[in-house]
């Protein structure tokens, strides 16, 4: 076999993983290091939420942080099957799409900036631009004006259950002043019918983490994950007669 | 600013519920099916091409057999089946992986779905110069309207202005060739990224790529930056499933396989759990 030592193989820089090869083969790794650690060290000694955390930061979480995570990630790990995501993938689940494809075609339809994956970027960029201004204010001048991206409402009104987990998240890392910013611009809205909406939670949680805004969007996808993947199977066992088209008696074509 | 509780108003939601209102089309099982005001098997399977009625169902808007064609042969330039290409890669490892072919379609699509090439460059694109176009026919010359858009190493950063290793654009000339083949004069678009382009070469040595001028070509015809969105979103699909096709047979992790010590690491050094 001719050595392939001089051949140009494009590939990628990454300082989030490296990984030693086995003396005997060079295409298996004997140890796999995140952020530095050792990944044996982290499955033997760390929980999950540690090691996401080291995962996306860099660095392993101090216990508010880990909290404040965990209370997140338990109030989306299902937003309910009226959410988008989780719609789509009961909606194909239930009409016998491939399996394999249900999570990453939840996870598209809740990628758009309406309530979705990009509304957490957006929230994650004017939670950053408007961080050094006082709240109330900001808050005020949304009730006049457009709503802030991740604020606002959902079918008219707030949510209450998107409030009672940004309280509970707040409540979780008291001393984080990006969540106490918010906090306070929640409450504001509160008094003029607007509040959280999911996609702001995500994107506070990911700026008191020191994510950035793509990282904080791919979070928000990560997170509700676990609720598209078993919604979406469980229909997978139901007939497709269980989910009829609409009749035509409820299905209005006007002119074009 | 009251703190009395308010009562949401879901009459915009309630209006909706279990109900479909629509003027683009219907099923009519047995029968034909609706399409924008004509019947799909009995008008329209006779009257179009694949593309035209592609640009139908997509924007309402019936399209001559020279544009559908034009669009058509414009597939050949963002379709090539060579897998280094990012989407074509992407096909290459699905099909190494043993995936659907509907996967790789998606992926593809995905991936060309980038600000740096595929459809979401040439929305851009049309963004850019209908942006420059206003800002030009508004009075202001070219260093004014340019000083609006991004700079990158002391050179305006237009999408539809950038070629991968700065090779020229093998596609523009066919692409003329082919507008004026097919009977279309320049327009006012494709009159402006000229003008554009003959400044950039002049001042930064920047010249057009294939979808400058091609998205140039569709503002011509009247499509919005939306439009061309919509319409280019699986230009690509052919170069990636050519490459699934031929990578699905390969053995297993058998598309550019990667050594460990092929990733370089810029993180921080091994440490260990206190």
């Amino acid at each position: 076999m001719s050595s392939t030592a001089d051949r140009p193989n494009p590939a990628f820089a990454t300082a989030i993983c490296s990984e030693e090869a086995c003396p005997d083969n060079p295409y298996n790794a004997r140890q796999r290091r995140l952020h530095g650690y050792d990944v044996a060290d982290l499955w033997r000694q760390v929980g999950f939420v540690d090691a996401l955390l080291l995962l996306f930061t860099g660095e392993l979480p101090g216990p508010s942080q880990k909290r404040m995570l965990e209370v997140l990630m338990v109030g989306l790990m299902n937003p309910g099957p009226r959410h988008g995501a989780v719609r789509a993938a009961m909606l194909a689940g239930v009409s016998k799409s491939a399996p394999e494809h249900l999570l990453p075609l939840g996870l598209l339809t809740g990628s758009g900036s309406r309530g979705g994956a990009l509304e957490v970027a957006a929230s994650h960029d004017y939670l950053s631009a408007h961080l050094a201004e006082d709240p109330l204010v900001r808050a005020r001048d949304c009730l006049l004006g457009d709503p802030a991206p991740g604020f606002g409402t959902c079918h008219g009104g707030p949510e209450p259950i998107w409030q009672q987990l940004g309280a509970d998240m707040v409540a979780a890392w008291p001393d984080s002043p990006v969540m106490a910013w918010c906090d306070t611009f929640a409450a504001t809205l509160m008094r003029g019918g607007q509040s959280w909406r999911a996609p702001g939670l995500v994107a506070a949680a990911g700026l008191a983490l020191g994510l950035g805004p793509r990282e904080s969007l791919g979070l928000y996808q990560l997170l509700i994950a676990p609720g598209v993947v078993v919604q979406g199977m469980e229909q997978t066992h139901r007939p497709i007669s269980s989910n009829p088209l609409l009749p035509d008696a409820h299905y209005e074509l006007t002119s074009p | 600013m009251k703190d009395e509780p308010r009562i949401p108003d879901t009459r915009p939601w309630d209006q909706r519920r279990g109900r479909i209102k629509t003027a683009l089309g219907q099923w009519l099982g047995g029968r034909d099916v609706q399409v924008r005001g004509r019947w799909l098997l009995a008008e329209l399977l006779q009257e179009l091409s694949v593309t035209q009625l592609s640009v139908f169902n997509i924007t309402g808007r019936l399209i001559s057999p020279a544009l559908a064609t034009w669009l058509e042969k414009t597939v050949f330039f963002t379709s090539y089946p060579d897998p280094r290409i990012w989407c074509n890669h992407l096909g290459a490892m699905a099909g190494n992986g043993g995936a659907s072919p509907a996967a790789a379609a998606a992926l593809g699509t995905l991936a060309a779905d980038s600000r740096a090439y595929g459809s979401k460059l040439q929305y851009l694109t049309v963004r850019t110069l209908q942006d420059l176009y206003n800002r030009r026919h508004g009075g202001e010359d070219w260093p004014q309207a340019l000083a609006h858009m991004p700079w990158r190493n002391g050179a305006p950063d237009l999408p539809g202005f950038a070629r991968p290793g700065r090779v020229p654009d093998e596609r523009l000339e066919p692409m003329r060739r082919i507008t004026r083949e097919l009977g279309f004069a320049p327009g006012p678009y494709l009159q402006f990224v000229a003008d554009l382009s003959a400044y950039l070469i002049e001042h930064h040595q920047r010249d057009m790529n294939a979808a400058a001028y091609a998205c140039a070509f569709l503002m011509d015809q009247g499509f919005s930056a939306d439009e061309v969105y919509r319409l280019r979103t699986s230009d690509v699909l052919s170069g990636v499933l050519a490459c699934y096709s031929e990578w699905r047979s390969a053995p297993e992790d058998g598309f550019l396989p990667l050594r460990c010590d092929d990733v370089g690491y810029t993180g921080p050094p091994p440490r260990s759990l206190l």
